[in-house]
């Protein structure tokens, strides 16, 4: 059986609050960072091959080592608690559930690249998150695990949280940094990079809350025990949330590069009513689709890549045979042309552009040549945009179309959708 | 248009001396600006033009880089809402799993197009975007609050709870 | 100094500078909407992107500093397409106004899709819309043409100082404006005009008015105040139809303020003195003053100059005065004074860029009375007027009666006169008490020099023929001299400029023949305090790499 890392707690009456915390070994981590030297602790999280949760999986150890040791300006920590990726639903549980894992793992990542204060960056709709890691925080500032000299060792450390207002652009790195600023979400050119040029203008790191929640882990355990648990270059376990036409939705903590058959099968249960599987996105909205001949695949970071998708935040969408593609794709394209910031061309212009071609489709008006001007508006868009949002509406369009081009065309073809309207699951069938 | 000068908003006391403590978090005012609106928004329960000159004021800021803000970020309500907000997800996993029949559903009871407020003002019904719990989809906010799991009974005893709790309050209904 | 390539062309850069900046200096065009010289980098247009070899993403040209080996191609087929596809998707919700749009003929929008636009659209959607709307008395704004480039943001923020045009809502829907949809505040918002690359911002004055291909262009300066900010005047069919900046980095950057511009109503104003009061006019003021001289009475008459005139028309004033008439009752109403600094420019555009003093040439008009024997001050002239030692007075570009309009007495001692002639392009109180009136023309009806507060010598270009029998005052200066036997022969203001630069103190290294298009500074005495140059500082712009963010 997997080893549970992050989720141990999980199940505890109480589990967020200091006492429970630290009867389990909490904040011992952070002791024994504080006593070493910052760059082995940098070393240490470079050396267990950590890789970012939140979408990207750049490695956490080489993203602090790029924040310059001397400067100027405040550096800052923000914690990336904005979880807006559809299909995504691990942070909050971290927040709800362990609040105290992710303060003692932003302390010792503070710590490692010289920062002083983080902001926790969370989601504004989630209320009881926001308000367990507030009382997690009063609790922590109380016991002089955060403030100034946390734990006597001549640190000062301070954590706030910083609600966000409904905009999924805002996971974006530097969209934070400005949501954090009090400015609109909208994206800054880079260079300069957040770890140069960041919060109110200092070296800033920006990390995934389950990124950082592995962090105490890491330093208690040791780097080559966490880089043990998954594949080369791909370590640790990972908080996979499935969702859709599964028997067993919900959140698992399984270890990096379990097949995707298993997860769907074994864990979830294989899929419900008796009906077969269509379509698997693997990573979140933004992650190029699966067909059911591809889900043998590793879920882990190299793998998906291998295949020509992508690992993203772990958030697996499951579609059955009842499943429309067009309908599908269509409904996302609404989400990112909601969630566009506005700021460049290709997006402002092209993403619901795409959107309205897509609801035409679904809706019967659909036309030759609709499908090459999608993809011609796709290529268009992709790497001309200041941020990734105008690639994560692509991708996925492109995906969805590459897999499954006759259900297109169909639909073209008939003047109208070939699946009928959205199954109801609540009429006895 | 009112002249804004004359819109006066009474904050409570608990909320103005919350602000300055979240100000204070920050090196420049100005950033926090997201978790004021918020709070401001929290006492009056919607932003009108004077509470958001109220902010930019508090915060020394110019006023349309408030409103820049508050017309950005869908949780800031810049129109009087009803009573009670229903906000459902119709995004792909709670559509996988029924969520427009669930909207639909809401519609018919209460006679609204979703985006629209009952003839009664006392509730909402809006649609929107993934909020962060398709595990337990489909999934709904009740005046901020998480509802998942849902189907037709459970949103029909939703309606019917903020029916008595409008009843107990005394209220008109 | 780091060398980069750009298509195939080895360049020699700056450091710090950026490829567009590079490309521009060297006669290389990239398209671009939003990056404007004198703006902090957006970067949101990205119809920039050029090809950097070694990297595999397209990057912006305006927001990406030179590095020494960098090679650069702006014209490969993944470019080209690359342009092809933000024109295309900039025109997928613009409106096709081109026909009713009064930026037609200088479109940036317009002109990029000349190359890059594509004759039949693809786009067969419904198009996002919004209201046209008017955002105060200067400036409408069609935001269904509006691009986002944010350049008018920019301007009202970091340059004029003054956050007040914002961004509202997001995505598709996002909208550019003022607060609550009001007005613009900022003196110098109409720059907005100029600087939006498409027709989302344009002048509610000029409306309609004429086709920009149809207008002529003549450069010239604006007279509305002493800083004598460099302007074009666009004129057809006989009439000024707007002012546009033009660039002096001494002067005004390039800049107007709204009031400047909108100066050129005046112009063309009811109120124009267009003729003589009667076509004997000349010929019986000429006949008066003759008198008087007959009589070795020339100490009898008085003569105003005007610091609304040019120096070649207040030249030949004191020249007529001090040589033909023989009096030194010569004398000017100031503007008023300005102890504010004049210079450097920097950001954001202070408050005084926009001088105290209204009249252009208040530095001209002192240089020329001091040239030679004058009266103290206009004030004396007037109470010698009062007193009845002066009988005869001749008023050039000026108003008497406003001037010192604390003294009811001035209405009256005017009337007393026994002549009293008014040379002016408007009606204006004394006019209207005088004898009589000549049409004069205005600044944009002539040739000739204005000397700013700075002592900055800058050249008026005529951009119309004078209204009606009006002309320069010079010129009526000439005429009445001629008729008083003078030799005169001037046949332009050039001529006028030769004797000043030869007579005038100060004006000594002015070249007539060749005054540069910013100008040239006269010198200052030599027992004056040398004051430091009070100007422009050309390096005072923002950081051109700065980005806005």
């Amino acid at each position: 059986m997997a080893e549970k890392v992050l989720t141990a707690r999980f199940e505890q009456k109480d589990s967020y609050r200091l006492e429970g915390y630290r009867a389990d070994g909490g904040y011992k981590a952070l002791e024994k960072a504080l006593g070493m030297k910052p760059e082995e602790v940098i070393e240490e999280v470079k050396k267990s091959g950590l890789r970012g949760r939140g979408g990207a999986g750049f490695p956490a150890g080489v993203k602090w080592s790029f924040v310059p040791k001397e400067s100027e300006k405040p550096k800052y920590l923000c914690v990336n608690a904005d979880e807006g990726e559809p299909g995504t639903f691990k942070d909050r549980y971290i927040m709800e559930l362990d609040p105290h894992a992710l303060i003692e793992g932003s302390a010792i990542a503070a710590y490692a690249f010289g920062s002083h204060a983080a902001y926790v960056y969370v989601r504004g709709e989630f209320k009881l998150p926001m308000k367990r890691l507030e009382e997690a925080l009063a609790e922590a500032r109380k016991a002089g695990l955060i403030g100034k000299n946390i734990l006597d060792s001549g640190y000062d450390f301070e954590m706030w949280v910083h609600p966000g207002a409904g905009a999924y652009v805002c996971g974006e790195e530097t969209a934070l940094i400005e949501s954090n600023e009090g400015h609109r979400g909208m994206p800054r050119l880079k260079p300069p990079f957040p770890a140069v040029v960041g919060l109110f203008g200092g070296p800033t790191v920006v990390n995934n809350v389950e990124t950082l929640a592995y962090v105490p882990h890491i330093i208690n355990r040791g780097a080559d025990w966490f880089a043990s648990l998954g594949p080369e270059k791909n370590g640790g376990t990972k908080l996979f949330g499935v969702s859709g036409h599964v028997k067993k939705p919900g959140l698992y903590e399984l270890p990096m590069g379990t097949s995707l058959r298993e997860i769907i099968y074994d864990v979830c249960g294989g899929i419900r009513d008796g009906k077969e599987l269509k379509a698997v996105i693997p990573g979140g909205s933004s992650t190029p689709v699966l067909t059911p001949d591809e889900i043998d695949v590793k879920m882990d970071f190299d793998s998906l890549a291998k295949i020509g998708s992508m690992f993203g935040s772990g958030a697996i969408i499951v579609m059955d045979e009842t499943t429309c593609m067009v309908r599908a794709i269509a409904r996302l394209a609404k989400f990112y042309a909601h969630e566009s910031c506005g700021q460049c061309t290709p997006c402002r212009e092209g993403v619901p552009w795409i959107h309205k071609i897509l609801e035409r489709i679904e809706a019967g008006g659909g036309r030759e040549g609709d499908i090459e001007l999608l993809l011609d508006i796709c290529d268009n868009i992709q790497g001309n945009t200041i941020c990734p949002l105008g690639d994560a509406c692509a991708m996925p369009v492109r995906g969805f179309i590459d897999k499954f081009k006759a259900e297109f065309e169909k639909h073209i073809k008939q003047g109208k959708c070939p699946i009928g309207p959205i199954p109801n699951p609540w009429i006895n069938q | 248009m009112n002249d804004m000068s004359e819109n006066e908003i009474n904050l409570q006391a608990a909320t103005t001396s919350a602000i300055d403590e979240i100000v204070s978090h920050y090196p420049v005012a100005e950033a926090a600006l997201l978790p004021v609106l918020h709070k401001v928004q929290d006492d009056i329960g919607w932003l009108p033009v004077a509470a958001m000159d109220w902010v930019a004021e508090r915060l020394d800021l110019p006023r349309v880089r408030v409103y820049g803000v508050t017309s950005f970020y869908t949780m800031f309500r810049r129109e009087e809402l009803g009573r009670h907000r229903l906000e459902i997800c119709t995004n792909i996993s709670c559509s996988l799993m029924g969520a427009e029949h669930l909207r639909d559903h809401l519609a018919r009871k209460l006679g609204v197009r979703p985006g629209q407020t009952t003839a009664d003002g006392r509730i909402t019904l809006i649609e929107v975007e993934c909020l962060g719990s398709c595990g337990t989809a489909p999934v709904m906010l009740v005046d901020d609050e998480f509802h998942e799991n849902l189907d037709p009974q459970k949103v029909d005893k939703i309606l019917a709870d903020l029916e008595a709790l409008d009843k107990e309050a005394g209220k008109d209904g | 100094m780091p060398k980069i390539t750009i298509d195939g062309v080895e360049i020699e850069a700056q450091e710090g500078q950026t490829i567009l900046q590079v490309a521009s200096e060297n006669g290389i065009d990239i398209p671009h909407f939003c990056y404007h010289p004198q703006m902090k980098i957006a970067g949101n247009c990205r119809m920039c992107l050029v090809e950097i070899e070694k990297v595999p993403k397209l990057q912006i040209s305006c927001g990406t500093q030179v590095r020494d080996g960098m090679v650069v191609n702006t014209k490969s087929e993944k470019v080209v397409k690359a342009r092809r596809a933000i024109m295309e998707f900039l025109l997928i919700n613009h409106p096709l106004d081109c026909p009713i749009c009064d930026e037609a003929g200088e479109c940036r929008l317009q002109d990029y899709c000349f190359e890059y636009g594509q004759a039949i659209s693809r786009f067969a959607e419904e198009k996002h819309t919004f209201e046209r709307l008017d955002v105060g008395p200067d400036i409408t704004r069609n935001m269904n043409r509006c691009i986002h480039c944010t350049r008018c943001i920019r301007f009202l923020r970091d340059i004029a100082g003054i956050e007040e045009a914002g961004l509202s809502e997001r995505g598709g829907h996002t909208a550019v404006g003022p607060y609550l949809e009001k007005s613009y505040q900022s003196p110098f918002s109409m720059n907005i005009v100029d600087a939006c690359p498409c027709g989302a911002l344009t002048s509610r004055h000029f409306r309609f008015k004429a086709r920009s291909w149809l207008m002529k262009k003549t450069r010239s300066l604006c007279a509305s105040c002493a800083r004598g900010c460099n302007a074009y005047l666009w004129t057809y069919q006989g009439r000024v139809l707007r002012m546009t900046p033009a660039e002096n980095d001494q002067v005004n950057q390039c800049w107007l303020c709204n009031a400047g511009r909108l100066s050129i109503e005046r112009i063309h104003a009811e109120d124009r003195i267009l003729e003589p009061t009667r076509s004997s006019a000349l010929d019986e003021a000429t006949g008066k003053i003759k008198t008087y001289l007959d009589n070795d009475q020339g100490d009898k008459i008085g003569l105003l100059i005007s610091p609304r005139l040019t120096n070649e028309d207040n030249y030949l004033l004191c020249k007529l005065a001090r040589e033909v008439i023989g009096t030194s009752w010569l004398a000017y109403v100031p503007g008023e004074p300005d102890d504010r600094p004049f210079g450097p420019m920097n950001r954001p555009l202070p408050e005084w860029f926009i001088r105290k003093d209204a009249a252009p040439n208040s530095q001209g008009a002192a240089d020329m009375i001091a040239s030679g024997d004058h009266t103290e001050d206009a004030r004396t002239l007037i109470n010698a007027v009062a007193s009845g030692q002066i009988r005869v007075l001749l008023v050039f570009s000026e108003d008497p009666i406003a001037a010192f309009s604390d003294d009811p007495g001035v209405a009256e001692s005017l009337e007393n006169l026994d002549l009293l002639l008014v040379s002016a392009s408007h009606r204006n109180l004394t006019s209207e008490r005088a004898q009589m009136v000549l049409p004069e023309a205005t600044f944009a009806e002539k040739d000739g020099s204005f000397t700013n507060e700075a002592g900055r010598v800058q050249l008026l270009s005529k951009a119309l023929e004078p209204a009606g029998q009006s002309r320069s005052a010079w010129q009526t200066a000439q005429e009445l001299a001629k008729l008083l036997k003078a030799k005169w022969s001037y046949a332009s203001a050039a001529d006028i400029m030769r004797e000043i630069v030869a007579g005038v103190p100060g004006y000594e290294d002015i070249d007539p023949a060749a005054l540069p298009e910013q100008g040239a500074l006269k010198k200052q005495p030599e027992n004056q305090d040398s004051e430091p140059n009070v100007e422009g500082d050309p390096d005072a712009r923002v950081d051109p790499v700065d980005t806005d963010q």
